[in-house]
Parts: structure tokens; C-alpha cells; sequence
């Protein structure tokens, strides 16, 4: 199990800027009794992001992918799990001794207008994590315009309220937060789902470039199927707190192997299909996550269940270069 | 109904073009003269000493209890006082004590609030604490602490903002508790802004809001109260001429002279009125969800 | 051609505020024939919502609203209607679902007395008979175990779930229309495709005629008949579906199709830019001196933005499609 779970973790031959081994974040149930069970939003995950590679982590609502987002960043702590940034298991370090490494690793938020402090100009809100470490020399006019440029806002921005901004404009304020501090990893928890669509290219593009330019690799939490294609060049798909399939994305989305990807898949709406569709419509909803089913917990909406799934839990198995799902049927 | 919409747009526009003030008190007029009225208070407050002919201690037995005339506006007391001076030296006391108490209250309440809406633990002893203090009556709390003590306007002071704190720490506590699941208070966190700072930048500056609401209203009801603990005689000393006093010294002489007690008492229920509608006016201006209406 | 079940024309929507006057809506109109599902797409701002809004009279009183134009159910025009005949009419004949599923349903009823009340109140059924039929109801929208569920609090349910018993309370009198605006945007896809099919059943089944508002061009492209764009307050382009997606005319349609990242097209690496749309969308206040998408357009010229552009066919051979460009995007290319 663990071998394929290390294999599952690396990307390609060369070292991983972020590795992430048997995740696991856990709350308490609720009640007394009977005795609750733990809810586990994030059970048992395995991945790796390399050097200027955006992952893409797929999944419905409910599934713990912004869980385990958050986690990667401490703003959640961890169950149990190594969390290890270029050698250095964060996930094992006190909180002071981590603060450091908050420079490496910051985040985008999906909600643009609760994420920036109302009160705030938009000046104060970028330079905020510069100050934190003390490079207020580097919050000069100048340069924070040079930051404001390089996400498409003008110098006359700096001096506005979050209020004063459309969302798109917002968001191009969170992820100059972000790369205020040039991190490595940039997590991107649902950065589009909240823009309209013609903005949500532009935001797009602008991380793409970003990408381009500064070399930063993104964990991309997302919901939307096309968005992750698009800007991801690997894929994890998650279900109720497990990845159950990972692979390049190409090899994944052109041949989805296990059966809630290919659900997930033919659920997109697609422009050009026509009125007359048949698909493989999944039967019923999420279970939650407090009572999951036993064995593979995909099995009560799956098509190909069978008793034994029921029974054992399907690990990641390899299914072709680099890629992995978790299914006994395959 | 292009033709109609034009002239509204205009209307709009000229409205627009108007002078600030007059725009703004169009649109909050009750807040506008809630502001008047306290501005007049304050004023004749300070300036009592100058704007008073008679000194506000000074006894006359020969002119006690006497109608208004030109010497005293409002007539004299049972000890010849003039009650126009008294009256208007006593706008001190009580706005001294409205916004001491406010001030305290809020302070007090900003600081343990925010701590414990933060700590989980210092939450449980601070709120239970605050949950025996709303035990005990306002009243008897300050009766209590003003027979304890020296009585003086400090005390006073420190008798009514005791009561109100746990009601302003529970308020803050709220807000405390629902701005920190805020998303911009974990982005805080992942740029690792520590706690000190999150709180002085993110959390205190967007309590205010709600806060300077609050506190006017404490503002009034302690002005009330101080005039309640002064009549009762477990306020300030009589000697110091607060509304409360004035009114009780004209208990018992209401019928040879109801000025006594009509003007401290119509000058309290005018400020209380004042400190009020500033309140609910704050409460529209700061509200988005009442601001934009045509 | 028979006329249509619901018809707005021409209609003007303004909203004054301090601020000025937001032109929500200037001359809309289109049409929804017996049986059909009619897609209107856009994105927020563009008057979408506010029409459905208008169709029920659900908009404030004036002097902050302004509306003018028409809106005809079965020839009668509903902007002059008493408040009486539009409490007949809503939730009867024209019902209609919200995006948010849990601040739509009352939390503190049961489901099944939720579906009961609009039956009692509009089809005067007993108590019992609305129960069994809120059951019946219950098992139409697909939600297992009816009987039981019909006795649960919106609480209880899923998402999808409350969602379906939206719908199934919107379909309670057997409405000929249903308005439904955003009605998958909250929920997930394997749920939205659930949803959306449930719909596309219903209407096969009753007869309902659906008007589905949504900013997802690919929900639209799977499920409705004809579609029409909006951008900013106006149609901009109404065709079709199969010929809308073929042949994309207006400049705002065509950006929105290329601005989508898609399934379907080959990857490339490095990944090619999305095309988008540059800018955002104008403010409504004060009326329109041209093409609103004009100063977004790369295809704009002068005439773009100082004349209105009218809603006209693209070209002779299919009058159905029609868009408001001065240029449609054929005439472009062509040059």
C-alpha cells in the first residue's frame, strides 16, 4: 500500500517542490452519544506538485479538496501526515518555527470580496504580508505599483477600497497579495468560481502568465472540469476525502479510468453536444461524510458496485505513466 | 416613460449638485437634529460659566422659590439658587457621566470581547464571570458600589459603566466570533500576520461600526441613570449641581415652584432624545443595507 | 404561427437610486411557445434575473422601479393585472425556482407542508388530498422514500434534494410556465446534470414550458430549444440553439463561447491563452448612445458607438436568428 502511495507522490523523476504523504485531517463528530464518529475530510492523500507545475485537485462540494488545501498551508492543521516543502516537513514544526516558511506558500481565495478586509486600502492589504516579514523597505510607491502592474491594476488602485472594485479587479488584488512575498506554491482555492465568465478568463490567463514569468507552481482547487484542463498539467480527482484517481491531463481526461471520473466527466454540460444526449447520470447524492459507506465509498452512486466493494477499500493502483486510480474493477 | 425617467435622472443630478451638508441632511434629518440638539447641549455646557449671571452654589434665602424674571431665567430654588445656572452647570455632569461611560464601557468591552472571543479558554471564565454580573441589578450594583465608596462623579461614573460591560463584552464577543471565521482573517494567517496585529488591523477596525452604535445608546440610558442614582441620593454629592440633584432638591417643593423640576428635567429628556436619534441615525448611515434608497 | 403563452415586449426596466438611474432593461422582448424550453444566457448584471422578476411582479413599487412595455400570459398583460389576479397566477400558472435552494424554502415547515399549502391555497384541495398529492409530488422529482421525506424539514435534505422539492413545489399546480433562474448554479455538476434532466422530463411529461435563466452556455446548449443572449440590459442575439452555437453573431456571444475553456479542444503545451473580453461591464446609468458591448468589441466602429444597433436577422436565409450588431461577425470575416 505504502509503495504505491510513494509512487503515486512523485511526479517524474525530478525532486518535488511540495510532497504531501497520508494526509489525513479528521473532526470530531457531533453528540455524545452514540459514541460520534470522526468525520474524515481528508483521509489518507497522497500527491506531489513539482517546480512550476500546477495540480489540479477536482472533486464536488463536500469532498475535502479546499480541506486539504488549507491544511497544505496550516490554516487548517493536520490530522496526521507529512507535509514536506523541498526536504523540510512542515507539517512537524511548531508554529513560530513554520512562520518562515509562509513565504513559500501562500494562497488565493475563492471569494473575492470576503477575503479582503473592507477596511483596508488596497495598498495596505498587498504590502500587509510584506511588513509581516519585515521588508517594508520594499513597500516604496514604486514598487507596489510594479506589483499592482504585474496583476493588471493601475496606480490609481492602490489608494481604493475593496468596495471600490469589481470582483474580477478583486481577485487580481488577492493574488497580488499572494506573490507579494514571491512564493514558491501558490494554492488557488476555487480562484474563478465566483467571476463571470469572461472575467474568469482573464483571471486565467494572468495566473498562466504569472506561471510563465515567475516559475510558481499552483495547487488548483476547482470544481469546474474545462477550468482545470485548461490550466493544470496534472489531475487529482477527489471523493469524499480520498483521491481516487491522479494522472497527467491529458492521459486523465482522455481516458478517465475510474468510474466517478468518467461520471464527472460526461455530467459536464458541452456546448456543441446537442438536445440528444444519453449519459451515465450518477444516481443519488454525496454521502456525508460523518457516516460514509464502507469499503469504496463511491460504490452506493457507482454503476459497476459489486458486493466486494462493499468489503475491502480500493487502494491507488497504477493504470499507466504516472497515472493512478483506486477502483477493483479496473 | 423614457420622458419621465429623465426628469427623474435630473432631479437626481440636481440633488446631486447641492451643497454636501444640505444633501446629507435631507437624507438623515432625524440624525441632523440629533446633532443640533446635542451641539447646543455641549455648548451651553461649556460655556455655563460665562453664559450664567448667578453662580450656581450661591444661596439667596431673600429670592427663594421665585418665578422666572430677567435675573433668573428659570426661576430659584428652595435655597434661592438660580436654576438656570444650576441647570446648565448640571449639562456638565451629565454629559461628563454619558460619555465617560460610554467611553469606558466601550473600551473595557473592545478589550476582554476581542480576547475572549479569541481564547477559547479565557472565553469560559470571562463569559461566565460576565454572565453572574448580569445577574445582579444595575441599580443595586451601583447603589451598592456608591454607599462602598466615596461618592463623587468618578464614582458615578464607574457605578453605571460597570453593569453596562458585560452587555457591550457579550456584543463584541458576537462580532468577535463571527468577523473571525471572516476570510480575511485566514489570508491574514496565510501571510502570516501574528495574532497581535491581526486583531489591531483586522478585527478591531470592523467591530467599530457596530460599536459606536452601541455606545450611544449607553450613552443615553447612563445619563438617565445618573440622574435616577442622584435623585434617589446614591449618586453624585449634592453639592455638585447635576440633574438628578436639582430635581431632587425640587421634590419637595414642586408645588411653590415647578421650574425646579421642569427645566433639569426637560433639558435631560432633550439630550437623552438628542443621543438617541444620533444612534439610530448611525445605525441607518452605517447600515448598507438601508443606505442607497432614493 | 400561434401566439405565444408568455410574451414581453419591449420591455423597459429602470431602478432609481441616489446614485441615478440603472437602466436594468431597455427594449426586451422575446417570446415562449406551449411546451418549450427557452434559454436566457448572460452574465450577472445583464438583466436576466430582473426579467423573471418583472414576468411575476416581484420588483419593488416605484419610484424606485420604472417599467414599461408588455408582458402578455395567454393575451393578458400582466404589468396591468390587480394584485389579486397576480396572486392567482404565481406559484399557479407561472411559477418559478430560485438559485439558492435553502433561502427559498421556509425552514421551519415540513417539506410536505410546504407543497400542501400551495395546493390547498390554489387548487382548494382538502388537507389530505394535498398530502398525497405533495407525496405523488415527491416521487415525481425523484426523492426516494416520499412518504417518509415528505414529513422532513429542508434541513434534512441535500442540496440537490432541496432543489428538487423546489421544483417540486414550483410544479404543484401544474403550472404552464416555470421561470427558473440559476436553478443548478449551487449545486454540482454529477447533481446540475440531475437536475437538468429532471427538467427536460418534466417538461415532456406536463407540458410545462420552461424559461431557464443561467450564465452556463453549455446547460443552455444541452437543454433548451432557442436561446437568447443578453449583455448589459438588451438582447443582443436569439437563435435557435443548434444554430445559435453553429453560427455565433454577435461579437459578446462569440467572446463568451471562446472565452470558456473546453473539453473538447486539443491540448497544447505550453496551453494557448483563453481568448477574453477585455474590460468589464459598463454601468447602466444613463441611456444607452450605442452599442453597449462597444467599448469591449474589437470589431467596434464609429457607428458602433453612437447609434443603437437594431435587433435585425443576420442574413435573409434564417429569420429566426437574429442579433443587434452593426457588423455581424459574417460581415467581418468577410472583409
Amino acid at each position: 500500500m505504502n509503495s504505491t502511495h510513494q509512487e503515486a507522490a512523485t511526479p517524474s523523476q525530478k525532486p518535488a517542490l511540495l510532497e504531501v504523504r497520508e494526509l489525513v485531517k479528521y473532526y470530531p463528530g457531533r453528540g455524545v452519544w452514540p459514541k460520534p464518529q470522526p468525520i474524515k475530510a481528508v483521509d489518507n492523500i497522497s500527491f506531489a506538485i513539482g517546480y512550476g507545475e500546477t495540480l489540479g485537485l477536482v472533486g464536488e462540494s463536500g469532498c475535502g479538496k479546499s480541506t486539504a488545501a488549507k491544511t497544505i498551508l496550516r490554516l487548517i492543521e493536520p490530522t496526521s501526515g507529512a507535509i514536506v516543502l523541498e526536504g523540510t516537513d512542515i507539517a512537524k514544526l511548531s508554529t513560530s518555527q513554520f512562520r518562515p516558511y509562509r513565504r513559500d506558500l501562500q494562497i488565493v481565495f475563492q471569494d473575492p470580496y470576503s477575503s479582503l478586509n473592507p477596511r483596508m486600502r488596497a495598498r495596505d492589504i498587498v504590502a500587509e504580508p510584506l511588513q509581516n516579514f519585515g521588508r517594508s523597505g520594499d513597500c516604496d510607491d514604486d514598487k507596489m505599483a510594479a506589483l499592482f502592474a504585474r496583476v493588471g491594476l493601475d496606480r490609481e488602485a492602490m489608494r481604493k477600497f475593496p468596495s471600490e472594485f469589481s470582483g474580477g479587479q478583486r481577485q487580481r488584488l488577492g493574488i497580488a497579495r499572494a506573490l507579494a512575498l514571491n512564493p514558491k506554491l501558490i494554492v488557488c482555492d476555487e480562484p474563478v468560481s465566483a467571476l463571470d465568465v469572461s472575467i474568469q478568463a482573464q483571471v486565467i490567463n494572468l495566473l498562466e502568465d504569472l506561471q510563465h514569468e515567475l516559475g510558481v507552481s499552483y495547487l488548483f482547487v476547482a470544481h469546474d472540469l474545462a477550468v482545470v484542463r485548461h490550466i493544470s498539467q496534472r489531475v487529482a480527482v477527489m471523493y469524499l476525502g480520498r483521491i481516487v484517481e491522479i494522472g497527467p491531463v491529458g492521459e486523465l481526461y482522455a481516458n478517465p479510468r475510474h468510474p466517478y471520473t468518467q461520471a464527472l466527466l460526461a455530467a459536464v454540460p458541452k456546448v456543441g453536444a446537442g438536445l440528444a444526449r444519453e449519459k451515465t447520470l450518477l444516481k443519488g447524492d454525496l454521502p456525508s461524510p460523518a457516516k460514509p459507506p464502507s469499503g469504496c465509498t463511491f460504490r452506493t452512486r457507482c454503476p459497476m458496485a459489486r458486493s466486494e466493494c462493499a468489503e475491502s477499500s480500493p487502494q491507488l493502483a497504477a493504470q499507466g505513466p504516472q497515472h493512478w486510480a483506486a477502483c477493483h474493477f479496473i | 416613460m423614457d420622458l419621465s425617467l429623465e426628469r427623474l435622472e435630473q432631479r437626481i443630478a440636481r440633488q446631486a449638485n447641492q451643497p454636501r451638508a444640505l444633501r446629507f441632511a435631507r437624507r438623515h434629518p432625524l440624525l441632523v437634529l440629533g446633532l443640533v440638539l446635542l451641539a447646543i447641549v455641549v455648548f451651553l455646557a461649556i460655556f455655563a460659566p460665562w453664559l450664567c449671571a448667578n453662580d450656581p452654589t450661591e444661596m439667596n434665602v431673600i429670592a427663594r422659590l421665585k418665578p422666572s424674571s430677567a435675573e433668573h431665567v428659570f426661576g430659584t430654588d428652595a435655597m434661592g439658587r438660580d436654576i438656570f445656572s444650576r441647570t446648565l452647570h448640571g449639562a456638565r455632569v451629565s454629559l461628563l457621566v454619558g460619555f465617560c461611560v460610554a467611553l469606558l464601557s466601550a473600551a473595557v468591552g473592545i478589550v476582554v470581547g476581542t480576547v475572549a472571543g479569541f481564547s477559547r479558554w479565557i472565553d469560559a471564565i470571562v463569559m461566565r464571570f460576565m454572565d453572574g454580573m448580569m445577574a445582579i441589578p444595575g441599580i443595586l450594583l451601583a447603589v451598592a458600589l456608591m454607599t462602598l465608596t466615596q461618592a463623587s462623579v468618578q464614582t458615578v461614573i464607574i457605578a453605571i459603566a460597570l453593569p453596562e460591560i458585560p452587555r457591550v463584552v457579550r456584543l463584541v464577543r458576537a462580532l468577535v466570533l463571527t468577523i473571525r471565521e471572516q476570510p480575511y482573517i485566514q489570508a491574514a494567517h496565510a501571510c502570516g500576520t501574528r495574532l497581535p496585529r491581526i486583531l489591531a488591523r483586522h478585527v478591531v477596525p470592523n467591530l467599530l461600526t457596530p460599536l459606536i452604535v452601541q455606545a450611544s445608546f449607553i450613552c443615553a440610558s447612563a445619563m438617565i441613570f445618573e440622574a435616577y442614582l442622584s435623585f434617589l441620593g446614591a449618586g453624585t454629592p449634592p453639592e455638585v449641581p447635576s440633574w438628578g440633584n436639582i430635581m431632587a432638591d425640587g421634590r419637595s417643593v414642586v408645588q411653590l415652584a415647578f421650574g425646579v423640576i421642569l427645566y433639569p428635567g426637560l433639558f435631560l429628556g432633550l439630550t437623552v432624545l438628542a443621543v438617541n436619534l444620533i444612534g439610530d441615525g448611525l445605525r441607518d448611515l452605517l447600515d448598507p443595507r438601508i443606505a442607497k434608497k432614493l | 404561427m400561434s401566439t405565444p403563452l408568455l410574451e414581453v415586449t419591449d420591455l423597459h426596466l429602470a431602478f432609481a437610486s441616489r446614485e441615478g438611474v440603472t437602466r436594468a432593461l431597455e427594449g426586451v422582448s422575446w417570446q415562449l411557445n406551449a411546451g418549450e424550453m427557452l434559454g436566457i444566457v448572460g452574465e450577472s448584471g445583464c438583466g436576466k434575473s430582473v426579467t423573471a422578476m418583472a414576468v411575476l411582479r416581484l420588483l419593488p413599487a416605484p419610484p424606485t422601479t420604472h417599467i414599461s412595455g408588455a408582458i402578455r400570459f395567454r393575451g393578458e398583460n400582466l404589468l396591468q393585472a390587480s394584485e389579486a389576479r397576480l396572486q392567482e397566477i404565481r406559484g399557479n400558472e407561472i411559477s418559478m425556482i430560485f438559485q439558492d435552494p435553502m433561502t427559498s424554502v421556509n425552514p421551519v415547515l415540513t417539506i410536505g407542508e410546504q407543497i400542501a399549502e400551495v395546493l390547498m391555497l390554489h387548487q382548494k384541495l382538502a388537507r389530505r388530498a394535498a398530502w398525497a398529492r405533495a407525496v405523488e409530488l415527491l416521487d415525481l422529482v425523484n426523492i426516494p422514500d416520499p412518504q417518509r421525506r415528505v414529513h422532513e424539514y429542508p434541513h434534512q435534505f441535500s442540496g440537490g434534494m432541496r432543489q428538487r422539492a423546489m421544483i417540486a413545489i414550483a410544479l404543484a399546480c401544474k403550472p404552464d410556465v416555470l421561470i427558473a433562474d440559476e436553478p443548478t448554479t449551487a449545486l454540482d455538476v454529477t447533481i446540475q446534470a440531475q437536475i437538468m434532466e429532471l427538467l427536460d422530463r418534466l417538461r415532456r411529461e406536463t407540458g410545462t414550458a420552461i424559461v431557464l435563466i443561467t450564465h452556463d452556455l453549455g446547460v443552455v446548449a444541452e437543454s433548451c430549444d432557442r436561446v437568447v443572449v443578453m449583455y448589459a440590459g438588451a438582447k443582443v442575439e436569439e437563435a435557435a440553439t443548434n444554430e445559435l452555437f453553429a453560427r455565433p453573431s454577435h461579437p459578446y456571444t462569440r467572446g463568451l463561447l471562446d472565452a470558456m475553456p473546453r473539453l473538447d479542444t486539443p491540448l497544447t503545451e505550453p496551453r494557448g491563452r483563453l481568448p477574453e473580453i477585455p474590460g468589464m461591464v459598463p454601468s447602466l446609468r444613463g441611456a444607452a448612445v450605442g452599442c453597449r458591448f462597444a467599448p469591449r468589441c474589437a470589431l467596434a466602429i464609429d457607428r458602433c458607438r453612437s447609434e443603437v444597433p437594431p435587433f435585425a436577422p443576420i442574413d435573409g436565409a434564417n429569420p429566426t436568428h437574429r442579433a443587434a450588431c452593426w457588423r455581424t461577425v459574417c460581415e467581418a470575416i468577410a472583409e
